[in-house]
């Protein structure tokens, strides 16, 4: 063999790279990485090799964890409900940071279906807390159409109508809806009633 | 400095280094989702190094430090079949892309993949930030934590290895 080879071989290995495309995409989602809050220390790469660090990492966590009686502002938030304060916490700011570190289409493919599953969790809580509010409500169709949208968009070119993540997001807003419709019936009889009322008044005029 | 100008600076880093980052762990690999998910990864822990306010005296050599730490994490953690049992195994590479633009992307360099996956992967790294990446035997030494001296052999014996590699290559034409 001779250095001729070799150049051609290094020359071959040097052309290799991403495509533009998958260099935007990535650029893009690394443009929109979050300030590290104070309470992720910066380690020094230097020592990632190191399976001490990795230990005493944890170490330090568990320990912020049971010193802080519940961790930072997103850990708590990961409990909220709609229409709790840390709710958009929950949702803007923690399960974003998840969505931007999915690469592949099928991870974010299954976050966004472990996502659905989250708001049908928190339907459920809420009903069984009798806090399914209008706020609540708002809140969760917003959300749930928007994990419809993506998983439509993720799903692109296949048929996706049995799905069952879409079909259970159907069914989750058509429950919501018939919820606002029953609760909805006494105002409208109250309406009802008052035009009834106004209706006869303006007779009595005539 | 202020967070914005991090973030450009950032940028500017991410442009310069996101290919021959892609690169060292596709070498290291031989699988390019593995590479480009690794690529992130090493970038993600440079943000969060740089944008915690710490400054970075030679990011060249820094971002190939976390990139290679990044591989051994990732090798521990699964051992990535390589690139010639896939062959072996009948992978039909053609399949993998629809976009003939895409596939002519893809493909190239191929075939250096191929022979990086026969090397041993001690002398992967070091070949390929020596003669690739055009890194000195000083800067290397230091990205994979190893004696100057036992870069230099390291790299001796691998390029013997690689030369055999091609020859093989060469024969079986």
């Amino acid at each position: 063999m001779n250095n001729k080879e070799l150049q051609n071989f290094i020359d071959q290995a040097k052309s290799i790279k991403m495509t533009a495309e998958e260099k935007s995409l990535l650029r893009s989602k690394l443009s929109s990485l979050p300030i590290p809050s104070p309470l992720q220390i910066a380690r020094s790469p230097y020592l990632a090799k190191s399976h001490f660090w990795t230990l005493g990492k944890a170490l330090v966590a568990a320990c912020l964890i049971v010193v802080l009686g519940g961790g930072s502002l997103s850990y708590a938030a990961e409990s909220s409900l709609p229409g709790q304060l840390l709710y958009p916490v929950k949702t803007k700011f923690n399960e974003e940071i998840a969505t931007v570190v999915k690469f592949k289409p099928e991870d974010k493919l299954a976050w966004q279906e472990k996502m659905v599953e989250r708001r049908l969790k928190e339907i459920e809580a809420l009903t069984e807390r009798n806090k399914l509010n209008d706020r609540a409500k708002i809140q969760i169709e917003k959300n749930l159409e928007k994990h419809l949208n993506k998983i439509r968009k993720l799903k692109k070119g296949s048929n996706i109508d049995d799905n069952p993540t879409i079909m259970k997001i159907e069914k989750a807003k058509t429950g919501l809806k018939k919820k606002e419709n029953r609760e909805d019936k006494p105002k409208q009889k109250k309406l009802k009633e008052r035009d009834d009322q106004e209706r006869d008044d303006i007779d009595d005029l005539d | 400095m202020n967070i914005d100008k991090i973030r450009i600076e950032f940028q500017k880093t991410y442009d310069e280094y996101a290919d021959a980052i892609f690169r060292y762990c596709y070498f290291q690999m031989s699988d390019r989702e593995k590479a480009k998910d690794l690529a992130q990864d090493t970038f993600l822990k440079f943000w969060e190094y740089v944008a915690s306010g710490k400054q970075v005296e030679y990011v060249k050599s820094f971002l190939y430090r976390i990139a290679s730490n990044t591989v051994i994490d990732e090798r521990r953690k699964k051992k990535t079949i390589s690139l010639e049992k896939i062959t072996e195994n009948g992978h039909d590479w053609a399949d993998e892309k629809d976009e003939e633009k895409q596939k002519e992307i893809i493909y190239e360099g191929r075939q250096a993949i191929e022979t990086v996956a026969k090397l041993p992967e001690k002398y992967r790294d070091v070949l390929m930030l020596r003669y690739v990446d055009d890194l000195s035997i000083k800067e290397i030494a230091k990205i994979i934590d190893e004696k100057e001296n036992n870069v230099s052999v390291r790299i001796n014996r691998g390029l013997e290895k690689l030369k055999n590699i091609l020859n093989e290559g060469k024969n079986n034409e």
